[in-house]
C-alpha cells in the first residue's frame, strides 16, 4: 500500500519536501513512526519525542484526525496525509 | 451565506448581495483584515503571502459561520479570505454579519475573526522590502476559558472554570462524564429575546 503524506507552511519549508510517498500498511501512529524514522534529525520540525508537537495538526483525505485516534485509525491504499500547523490567518 | 478562499470579491456587491438575504436585517457589520507595515516581527513588511488547506479550511470556516447564525441569531453572513499574496494596504479578510439588531452583528463578526484566527488552517508569512522573511506565529487568540463581559473578553481561572462546569452539569442534571463546551456571552440590555 503506498499513502502520500504533505506538509504545508514552515514545517513544508523546514523539512525541505512538499510531500512524500511511503509503503505502508497499518496505523496511523505506525505511519508517523515510519515518518520520524525516515526525516531523522529533521523530525523535530513535527514530533516531539514519539508524539506530535501541540500545534500540528493531522488530517486523512481532509478530514483532521484526533491525537488520541491515531493508533486506532488505519490508513488504506491512496491515503492523502497531511501535516500542517495551527492556523494564524486574519 | 457566502464562504470562499482566494481573491476577495467586490465588497459592495458582496453588501448587496447580503441585504437582499432577508427583509429582517437592521444592522450590518463588516470586518475588513488589510495588510499592515509593522509585521509581528519584521517592521518593514511588504507583502504578506497566504496559504492554507483549503478544503479544511472552507469547511472550518463554514462551520465557524454555521456557528455564528445559531449564537447571535443572524439573519445572514459572508466570509471571505485572499490566499496568495497581498501588499500593504491591501485588503485580506471580509467578514459581514447581518442580524436583526447591531450588537449581534458587532457581536457576531468579533466571534467570526476570532475563532478564525484559532481554528482555520490559514497561513501568513511577511516579506520585507530587503527580502527577509517571517512566518507569523503569534497573534492567535489564546486557548482557554473566556468570558465576555460587555464585550471585554476576560481569562478565567481554571478553578472558576470547574465551578462553572459544576453549576451547568448540576442545572441539567448530568453526571460529570458528558463532554460540555462552554461559551458565555453577555446579554446586552438592548439585545432583545430570541
Amino acid at each position: 500500500m503506498v499513502v502520500k503524506i504533505r506538509f504545508f507552511a514552515w514545517l513544508r519549508e523546514k523539512i525541505g519536501m512538499n510531500s512524500i510517498e511511503m509503503s505502508y500498511s497499518g496505523s496511523l501512529q505506525g505511519l508517523l513512526n515510519e515518518l520520524k524514522r525516515y526525516l531523522k534529525k529533521k523530525a523535530d520540525v513535527i514530533f516531539e519525542d514519539s508524539s506530535l508537537k501541540g500545534d500540528v495538526l493531522i488530517s486523512v483525505n481532509n478530514k483532521l484526525i484526533p491525537i488520541k485516534k491515531l493508533k486506532d485509525f488505519n490508513v488504506k491504499d491512496g491515503d492523502v496525509i497531511d501535516i500542517f500547523p495551527m492556523g494564524i490567518g486574519g | 451565506m457566502r464562504i470562499k478562499l482566494g481573491k476577495l470579491d467586490n465588497l459592495a456587491e458582496m453588501i448587496d448581495e447580503i441585504k437582499k438575504s432577508s427583509d429582517n436585517i437592521g444592522a450590518i457589520v463588516i470586518f475588513i483584515g488589510v495588510v499592515r507595515r509593522k509585521g509581528t516581527v519584521l517592521d518593514d513588511v511588504e507583502i504578506l503571502h497566504y496559504e492554507a488547506h483549503e478544503e479544511i479550511a472552507k469547511e472550518m470556516l463554514r462551520k465557524i459561520a454555521d456557528e455564528a447564525v445559531k449564537m447571535f441569531n443572524l439573519e445572514d453572513v459572508a466570509i471571505e479570505h485572499f490566499i496568495g499574496d497581498a501588499k500593504v494596504g491591501e485588503e485580506t479578510v471580509y467578514i459581514l454579519t447581518a442580524a436583526k439588531h447591531r450588537k449581534q452583528a458587532f457581536m457576531a463578526a468579533e466571534y467570526i475573526i476570532d475563532e478564525l484566527k484559532y481554528r482555520v488552517p490559514i497561513w501568513k508569512k511577511e516579506i520585507s522590502s530587503n527580502g527577509l522573511k517571517n512566518w507569523v506565529k503569534e497573534g492567535r487568540p489564546k486557548k482557554g476559558f473566556l468570558i465576555y463581559i460587555n464585550g471585554k473578553a476576560i481569562d478565567v481561572s481554571e478553578k472558576l472554570k470547574m465551578k462553572i462546569l459544576d453549576l451547568v452539569r448540576e442545572e441539567l442534571d448530568l453526571s460529570g462524564n458528558e463532554k460540555i463546551e462552554l461559551k458565555i456571552y453577555s446579554k446586552p440590555q438592548n439585545w432583545e429575546e430570541i
